[in-house]
């Protein structure tokens, strides 16, 4: 092998050595890529844990309905449990919920007081906490991550207003159907309601029966107060379900003669009785809160500073603008 | 474990073993094998149980939908607000309020869990639950026309979701009753009522290893998770979390398809309520008289043994256990047992060998601990015995060594040699020779060719030359008688006996008297006893020095240099003689001394009978 030989082989040694470097520089350049778009991969979607305190009614139904739509449009996996309207079912169900490791655990709670013990320990696990349609006491828990809700102080007062436009001057007695005993949205809308109410000094509050958020206990009670010979001129219920249950125990005691009824949710079966002209009004209180809540969610996993409460307001509804009503 | 190949312990060791294996293997088997049949039977009665109880619940609850559809469509009120034709809105919300209530009652009387709806022809739509209607009318819906076409009930199997209401994402199984005039026959509208079967499911289906299977006329459905699937003809729809069709008919579970194909197999005529097994599952059914579904529970076998292999797994192990245990008892009880036997076996090679220092250790109180003693006590003994013999060995050759000393006594000697010269110079040779002869014989007898016994006969001869000597020596001083009856001549005795009796007498009596003495030996039998008697007229000894002697001799205490002879001669035959052996000492001072030796002539005749026939045995051969 001559000289010249030689060198043309060393030289494609060299050359062999300098593709062999580029190479491995395309294969690392390869291999992070790949790497980066796995990991972005392995981003899993959050799981969601939902817990209601009941699912019977209409408003809870679409509520439910709403947030599992939302869950599976963004993609999230999701569990939900309904507490049947008992705080200990309720938080038994937490509790199995907490078991299962999700990262937002969305609470529709069903008083203000009894909840703490187990949110706690969600938060302990490192569980975001977002309160839907309700809060807990501030005393007991106030770790959570926000709380989106209607504005339900709000909500009372209107009601109290439409009353007042209703009698004008003349005076009057008022019944209140509270909403349950302990639930943050029934206490502030009876709060808002009564406040309201002060600015109309010849509308009287003459009394309050639970209701429940339920139209059979709201009309059993109301049946007792008006055997007990309690009268009044109009009634102000924290619920649609608690205002059909008294509208049909009014309507077959009174007959056609109507009392003015107003309440809160904006639900399809006091649509009817609106278009019908049995009843005076409804607040609408969206129960379609899957969207703020998907907002939340995409802002905080983002990492956004997400605010502590949301508060949503409906429309008035009443027989004039009845057919708007989206009635759920 | 070390056992041996024969021997006591192991033959315990097998017994022991076998039999306390015999009562494991069989005490554990019948335990095992009742456990086995225990359980599969309870699993089996379990998911009979179960299926009755959840079978039970569901015909109670579907026959309360059917007689709340009934009593509903048959309402003559909510027939007449059916029958009155689309009036006005105000009218019908007003009705959709009061019959909706009116339906809530009712639902609330029967059951919660049950919702009815009312779907009028005329647009009427009431309601018993709080859910609102998801449409205005029904009427164009399959269902809806199924109902219609049915003279009576139509049962809808299980979907997901309320088919009229919003609701959230329930399971409901719902039945539908055409809404016919009870006058006329005419078509107003449907009832239909629906019951939510989540918690139905969740309590019997949830977290079980059992697979909750309901079979329908059309198609089949399987609860699993208290979620349902169905199975159709044509195609699977998973109904877990949304709809999800699958067209291949493979994609029915196993346990589905065999457990079908064996319901159907029957079903022609087959019980309402029964249990099966096939190929990989176990099955139990019960058919539904309202609806007529079946509903299944299917359990693989291998899920159904689960528990059944487990309990066979501990079983076989708890007895393995056992056996280790029982085997490891077997042999410490054989060992404990054999071991001090083993012991002593050990120790009694030992003391074969001559080691006689051996002790077995006492290792327990009981009769094999006294054997132990027994024999410890036996060795103790026999060490005694050898060293007592071993004494007496020694003894008697210290004895035989002096007595051959004494024999060739220096002292003797030089002054028998030196008689001897003086009567060859005095030219007596006559009585030179006597007493060379004399001599001769003396030594030839006392050496007696190296045996320690000799016969009487000899033992005369021998201290006769002895006398015959010494007479020679003292002249006239001396003189001696010997007398031996013929029948004793051949018994045997020790040699030397007689000599240092002669010698005492010679040198102690006769030679101190200055008149010279006799000396008189007398053997004769006496009484069946051979008398030895030794008697000498010389000075005698005075009574404290007999005793003296007496009690020397009786102590062994006697001085080299005074009655040694004597005692010698006392010891050797009292070891020969054993107790058939007396010896008498009298003597009075100035009258002389007697020496009286007794022994047994059977005795001495016995042990020549024995040597003289040992002789003849070993001479013939």
């Amino acid at each position: 092998m001559d000289m010249e030989s030689r060198k043309n082989g060393r030289d494609k040694r060299i050359r062999k050595n300098r593709i062999t470097k580029k190479h491995l520089i395309l294969m690392l350049g390869v291999f992070v890529v790949f790497l980066s778009g796995g990991c972005r991969q392995k981003e899993e979607l959050p799981f969601l844990a939902f817990s209601v305190y009941e699912q019977k009614t209409a408003r809870m139904a679409a509520l439910i309905g709403d947030v599992l739509s939302m869950a599976r449009e963004d993609g999230y996996s999701i569990e939900w449990r309904s507490g049947d309207g008992s705080i200990e079912k309720q938080k038994a169900d937490i509790r199995e919920l907490i078991g299962r490791k999700p990262e937002y655990l969305i609470v529709v709670p069903i008083q203000t007081l009894g909840l703490g013990e187990v949110l706690e320990e969600a938060r302990e696990q490192g569980i975001k906490i977002i309160f839907l349609d309700g809060m807990v006491d501030q005393e007991e828990f106030k770790d959570y991550l926000t709380v989106i809700r209607p504005d339900a102080r709000w909500e009372g007062e209107e009601c109290a207003k439409l009353l007042g436009a209703y009698f004008g001057g003349t005076e009057a007695k008022i019944l209140e159907i509270q909403g349950i005993a302990g639930n943050s949205q029934a206490q502030l809308r009876s709060v808002g309601f009564r406040n309201q109410l002060c600015e109309y000094p010849n509308l009287e509050l003459t009394g309050a029966v639970q209701g429940d958020f339920d139209r059979v206990t709201a009309g059993s009670n109301l049946q007792n107060f008006v055997e007990k010979s309690g009268s009044f001129d109009g009634i102000f219920c924290s619920s649609d379900e608690e205002g059909i249950g008294v509208l049909s125990v009014i309507g077959t005691a009174k007959g056609t003669e109507v009392c003015p009824i107003v309440s809160v949710n904006g639900q399809q079966d006091v649509k009817k009785a609106l278009m019908a002209g049995y009843y005076l009004g409804s607040v609408e209180s969206s129960p379609y809160l899957g969207q703020e809540l998907s907002s939340i969610i995409r802002r905080d996993m983002a990492g956004e500073e997400v605010e502590k409460e949301t508060l949503l307001r409906g429309v008035m509804y009443t027989e004039e603008n009845a057919k708007e009503m989206q009635g759920y | 474990m070390n056992i041996r190949k024969e021997g006591v312990q192991r033959k315990i060791f097998v017994v022991f073993a076998a039999f306390a294996a015999a009562m494991v293997l069989v005490f554990g088997g019948v335990t095992a094998g009742y456990l086995l049949v225990n359980e599969v039977r309870e699993t089996k009665e379990s998911l009979m149980t179960d299926l009755t109880a959840i079978s039970d619940q569901f015909e109670r609850q579907t026959r309360t939908v059917y007689q709340i559809g009934k009593t509903v469509s048959e309402n003559r009120e909510i027939q007449k607000a059916l029958k009155r034709p689309s009036g006005s809105m105000e009218e019908r919300y007003w009705d959709d309020i009061f019959f909706s209530s009116e339906l809530l009652y009712i639902s609330k009387y029967f059951d919660e869990n049950i919702s009815v709806y009312v779907l009028g022809e005329n647009g009427s739509l009431f309601k018993s639950g709080y859910l609102s209607f998801c449409q205005e009318n029904y009427s164009g819906e399959e269902w809806y026309q199924t109902i219609r076409r049915e003279k009576d009930v139509t049962w809808f199997d299980i979907h997901m979701g309320s088919r009229v209401a919003v609701s959230p994402e329930n399971q409901y199984i719902s039945m539908g009753i055409p809404m016919n005039d009870l006058e006329t026959n005419r078509f107003l509208g449907v009832v239909l009522v629906e019951l939510k079967v989540d918690d139905i499911f969740a309590e019997y289906g949830k977290d079980r290893k059992e697979k909750l299977y309901m079979m329908h006329a059309d198609h089949e459905m399987v609860i699993e998770d208290s979620r349902v699937k169905f199975y159709g003809a044509e195609k699977l729809v998973d109904m877990n979390g949304g709809i999800q069709v699958y067209e291949d008919k493979k994609d029915c579970p196993a346990y589905m398809q065999e457990t079908a194909g064996q319901i159907r197999y029957w079903q022609r005529d087959f019980p309402s309520q029964s249990s099966f097994g096939t190929m990989g599952y176990y099955a139990s059914y019960a058919r539904m008289k309202t609806t007529e579904w079946i509903l299944v529970y299917v359990i693989r076998k291998r899920e159904l043994y689960e528990g059944v292999i487990l309990t066979a797994v501990l079983s076989l192990l708890a007895m393995m256990g056992m056996l280790a245990a029982t085997l490891r008892f077997s042999f410490f009880v054989s060992d404990s047992l054999t071991k001090p036997i083993r012991l002593l076996r050990e120790s009694a090679a030992e003391i074969a060998l001559g080691n006689l220092e051996v002790q077995v250790p006492r290792v327990s109180n009981d009769e094999i601990g006294e054997l132990s003693d027994q024999f410890n006590r036996m060795v103790g003994s026999l060490k005694e015995l050898l060293k007592r013999v071993y004494e007496e060995q020694e003894k008697q050759r210290a004895y035989e060594l002096m007595l051959l000393q004494a024999q060739i006594n220096p002292h003797f000697l030089y002054n028998t040699l030196g008689s001897l010269q003086w009567l060859i110079r005095m030219n007596q040779l006559a009585a030179a020779e006597k007493m060379t002869t004399a001599l001769t014989h003396f030594f030839k007898t006392g050496l007696n060719n190296g045996k320690d016994i000799i016969r009487l006969r000899e033992e005369l001869e021998n201290v006769e030359s002895y006398l015959t000597i010494q007479q020679l020596r003292y002249k006239s001083k001396l003189t001696f008688f010997v007398y031996m009856e013929k029948d004793v001549e051949e018994l045997e005795v020790p040699k030397l006996i007689l000599q240092p009796l002669v010698e005492n007498a010679l040198y102690h009596g006769i030679k101190p008297k200055e008149e010279g003495g006799f000396i008189d030996i007398h053997i004769c039998k006496e009484e069946g006893r051979v008398h030895i008697s030794v008697a000498d007229d010389g000075c005698g000894m005075d009574r404290l020095s007999l005793e003296s002697l007496r009690e020397g001799i009786s102590k062994g205490e006697v001085s080299r240099g005074d009655s040694y002879g004597l005692k010698n001669v006392d010891e050797r035959l009292r070891l020969f003689f054993k107790g058939s052996y007396d010896m008498k000492i009298e003597s009075s001072p100035g009258l002389g001394t007697s020496v009286n030796i007794y022994f047994n002539v059977s005795k001495a005749g016995s042990k020549t009978a024995d040597r003289r026939q040992n002789v003849q045995n070993s001479d013939c051969g």
